[in-house]
């Protein structure tokens, strides 16, 4: 029964992303550049068919939408050696040429300008396949496109697909003293307030993270940015292992998230990878047992999000292991890591881990035995939305940079839509950091009570 | 589909500046694509026509190519040399607005009377210009703001447009008059040029000719023995670029200062014209470096310079282009931005810099400057991997900061000094009447109250409530 997902790839970021991870999936399913099928992957058991559908001619082809506001990254893909995998019906580049400008205003309604279009690409993704189980969506959340028309897209999806999962892969923006984008606290906060309310799952990355991870554990001086995204690469394919080689368990997203978000608003997942090597023949002297896997990805880091797990608790957490794994071994590491207290959990639900294995793809050669993904719901999460929030607070009192917001048709009038977002972004810190407490399922009947007190 | 730029050049200053604009665009380009077909970097600049004049498409190959440009002036000298020149091929008879006596650097006679008289000419030529485009993303416009016709009808040409097309950018680079100008009005030209500026255009970069006599000083120091002999300009470029235009013999002295500006417009649009890993547009950049719509003038600097003019030094580490941006002497115009309040600041780097080596540097210096307390972390990058001709990477820096309205006080002091007495006052009032020299003071004077303003804001302190016992 296949449960097909569509990706979305919205902006400069999500497309770059994106170009990487289509690398990456074609490479384990044994195709080639232009969507032939190797010579030596005939024989496979994988199922293609989650992400990519068969044309007349033999073509696999990428269930992928690749929408921008301005032509650059898009012609650079057509130009590259991938440029005959792309389905061209499916990449959507808009007629102004002028881009979004880092301005989430003018993303949003190039958005809404450009809608039919899209809706209708998206419904003929939809329409093609059998079951459609959800959608992926790669985007930045700081610039103009990825976060503007990315938000009025997944309004537009939550509203025409309202059964259908939307997983969001959203890249933050820098976490340390500087930015890259000046009003990066705007266009994050109005970005944020979609993705809680019509997201089901936000995996969160940002640059800091992943810009180390590549200089400490990969040993690259200096690393580029396709490097950095053949980081996130790696965690997409590795997330979405258990859908594409079927096994006993988790073999849709639905199962993979339900044992991740236990309630609605509280879905901020980070991710961790081990070992980590990117198309570079080191063979490091390291071992690599199912216990030595699982330990490490707890480890602050190997998590490629700036907070540090030593704050807060862990509300959920599923490791997807691939190689030969004796499942006995799995059973001795959980015991491990309890009886050593490596992860503190909530104390309000089970405090499990949970594994899942998967094989992996028989046609790349790696030197370790054992890798290891982690996708966790942590609590420390919220110190990303404090620090957006208050440097917003600082730029909005100045009214500063407001200007150019203003020209759109959705600030003309008056600025409530950055007020309501605001509010949404603390009611989800408060419900975070809640969470943290022993009496969490009792917090909304008691806030509900304060409130008619207060009323 | 192309984004295109269409420049506009007003007056001797800006005319120069254009010619040497052209050069280096003619050339990054062909260094950029060596096949001769026009793509779509090509005709954000220029347009491609074959010998019966029709328009060609992108793809085809290249036979003549005609720039997107205005070229206005109220006398012949300049822009008869243009057109002898071989970068006269560039340009078509209609894209040419000119007079023959000239408008006597006096401000008024360039915007009332010769505005007047060209408008409807001027409009109909820029109608003819923008209809050519597919989608036009800004006007760039060089001139002076010191003498009569790039300040005066510079100031009109803004207006007009900013009336027909409020929705596309309006970019300008504008000449400030240095301290030993050699024109006696200048004071009252620019004040006048500089109130324009601050209504109508979108983002002014300022340039001034003494921080450029003293960037062209200090890369001439170590090597003026050579440059005497040679005949130093990028000319080390592989391909020969016969077909297009071929480097003047000899160096006029504003050659190279000119030739500082076309690299400084070249660096801003990079981004839209080849690829990168951080691209940034000019929306961008108006985006993240104007907080307020009347202050949007940054103070540009570029690193490393040595080697603009003579490609033979050995370049030096990339850490030092990002320590020297900040230093005075690399500045396009005089001021102390160290001793100011930052209010944003955009870095744009060209050919192969990584994402991590921006970071390392940025964060090293961050504590060297000052930013405005609501704004700590008010920096935009973007990386273009197209790099400039003759070195391996450049960097320029746009940064919005609080000097600015110091070199406004100085233009003020130098308008006060004249009109105290009024003098020359009369030549302005054949065309304008005299309550428009008080207006401009009022209004600049405003702007360099909320420049100080912003300077002297501190974060509240909230007090506490006493409890009284």
């Amino acid at each position: 029964m296949p449960r097909e997902i569509i990706t979305l790839q919205v902006g400069q970021c999500g497309n770059q992303i994106g170009i990487e991870f289509w690398k990456q999936l074609i490479k384990e399913h044994g195709i080639n550049n232009e969507g032939i099928l190797e010579e030596f992957a005939l024989q496979g058991d994988d199922r293609k068919d989650v992400f990519f559908y068969q044309a007349d001619d033999e073509h696999y082809i990428p269930r992928a939408l690749l929408i921008d506001m301005e032509p650059r990254v898009i012609n650079y893909i057509q130009t590259s050696q991938f440029s005959t995998l792309f389905n061209p019906e499916n990449i959507f580049i808009s007629k102004d040429g002028g881009g979004a400008g880092n301005n989430w205003a003018c993303g949003y309604s190039q958005g809404e300008r450009y809608q039919e279009e899209l809706m209708e690409m998206i419904d003929r993704e939809a329409d093609g396949s059998d079951s459609l189980e959800g959608f992926l969506m790669l985007h930045s959340i700081a610039g103009g496109t990825g976060s503007g028309s990315g938000s009025y897209i997944l309004e537009r999806l939550n509203d025409r697909f309202p059964k259908k999962i939307i997983q969001t892969y959203s890249v933050f923006p820098n976490q340390n003293e500087t930015s890259d984008v000046v009003v990066q606290p705007y266009n994050s906060l109005l970005t944020l307030r979609r993705l809680a309310q019509n997201a089901d799952a936000v995996v969160v990355l940002d640059n800091t993270a992943l810009n180390r991870i590549a200089v400490d554990r990969l040993k690259i001086p200096i690393p580029t940015v396709s490097q950095t995204n053949s980081l996130v690469a790696m965690v997409m394919a590795a997330s979405t292992t258990t859908l594409r080689y079927p096994g006993y368990m988790n073999n849709d997203l639905v199962s993979i998230l339900a044992g991740l978000v236990p309630t609605p608003r509280c879905h901020f997942l980070m991710t961790g990878y081990t070992p980590l090597t990117i198309d570079r023949h080191i063979s490091s002297v390291r071992k690599t047992t199912v216990l030595d896997v699982m330990r490490r990805l707890l480890q602050t880091k190997n998590i490629m999000v700036s907070t540090s797990t030593k704050n807060g608790n862990y509300i959920s957490i599923l490791n997807i292991i691939q190689g030969d794994v004796d499942a006995t071994q799995i059973h001795k590491s959980l015991q491990r890591i309890r009886e050593r207290k490596l992860a503190s959990f909530i104390e309000w639900g089970p405090t499990s881990i949970q594994v899942a294995l998967s094989k992996k793809s028989p046609y790349i050669e790696t030197s370790h035995k054992v890798s290891g993904l982690m996708l966790a719901n942590h609590t420390s999460i919220h110190s990303l939305f404090d620090r957006i929030l208050k440097q917003y607070h600082k730029l909005r009192n100045r009214n500063a940079f407001l200007d150019q917001y203003k020209k759109e048709a959705m600030f003309k009038d008056s600025l409530d839509e950055f007020d309501e977002s605001r509010e949404c972004l603390e009611s989800l810190i408060s419900e975070y950091k809640a969470a943290e407490q022993k009496n969490y399922l009792d917090w909304g009947n008691d806030d509900n009570m304060r409130i008619e007190e207060q009323q | 589909m192309p984004r295109e730029l269409i420049f506009v050049q007003v007056g001797q200053c800006g005319n120069q500046i254009g010619m040497r604009f052209w050069d280096l665009a003619l050339k990054e380009h062909a260094k950029a694509k060596q096949s001769l077909l026009y793509d779509e970097s090509l005709s954000s600049f220029f347009r491609n026509v074959n010998s019966k004049n029709q328009e060609l498409k992108i793809g085809d190959p290249i036979q003549n190519l005609k720039a997107r440009a205005l070229i206005v002036d109220m006398e012949e000298g300049v822009i008869n040399q243009i057109m002898k020149s071989p970068l006269g091929e560039l340009f078509e008879e209609r894209q040419c607005i000119n007079d023959v006596s000239g408008a006597g650097n006096n401000w008024a006679h360039g915007f009332y009377h010769y505005g007047n008289q060209y408008e409807k000419h001027i409009e109909e030529r820029l109608r003819k210009t923008v209809e050519q485009c597919d989608s036009l993303q800004c006007f760039f416009m060089t001139h002076s703001i010191g003498g009569g016709t790039g300040s005066g009808l510079g100031s009109r040409i803004l207006g007009l447009l900013e009336d027909n097309y409020p929705e596309v950018f309006r970019f300008t680079a504008s000449v400030f008059p240095s301290g030993d100008d050699d024109v006696v009005t200048s004071p009252y030209n620019s004040l006048f040029s500089l109130y324009e500026l601050a209504k109508h255009a979108d983002c002014v970069f300022p340039i001034d000719n003494q921080a450029l006599i003293n960037i062209v000083d200090q890369i001439d120091k170590p090597n003026k023995a050579r440059l005497v002999k040679e005949n130093a300009h990028e000319g080390s470029v592989g391909i020969k670029i016969t077909q297009f235009g071929e480097e003047e013999k000899r160096q006029k002295p504003f050659d190279k200062m000119n030739s500082l500006i076309a690299h400084l417009l070249s660096h801003i649009t990079c981004s839209m014209r080849f690829e990168g890993a951080l691209n940034v547009d000019l929306n961008e950049i108006t985006m993240n470096l104007v907080p307020y719509p009347d202050l949007h003038f940054l103070i540009s600097s570029m690193a490393p310079l040595y080697s603009l003019l003579d490609s033979k030094l050995q370049p030096r580490r990339l850490d030092q282009m990002f320590s020297d941006i900040y230093h005075p002497d690399f500045q396009m115009i005089t001021g102390q931005p160290s001793l100011h309040k930052y209010l944003a600041v955009g870095l744009l780097v060209r050919g192969d810099v990584a994402f991590s080596d921006v970071n390392r540097n940025i964060k090293k210096l961050k504590d060297q400057l000052k930013m405005i307390y609501w704004n700590q972390e008010g920096f935009k990058y973007g990386i273009c991997n197209q790099p400039p001709i003759g070195q391996q990477y450049s960097m320029l820096c746009l940064a919005n900061n609080t000097c600015i309205k110091d070199t406004f006080q100085e233009m003020t002091d130098r308008f006060q000094k004249l009109y105290k007495r009024k003098v020359y006052v009369h030549h302005y009032k054949q065309y304008m009447e005299q309550s428009h020299f008080d207006e401009t003071l009022n209004g600049i004077q405003n702007l360099m109250v909320k420049y100080q303003d912003l300077e002297m804001a501190q974060p509240k302190k909230y007090q506490r409530i006493q409890p009284i016992f």
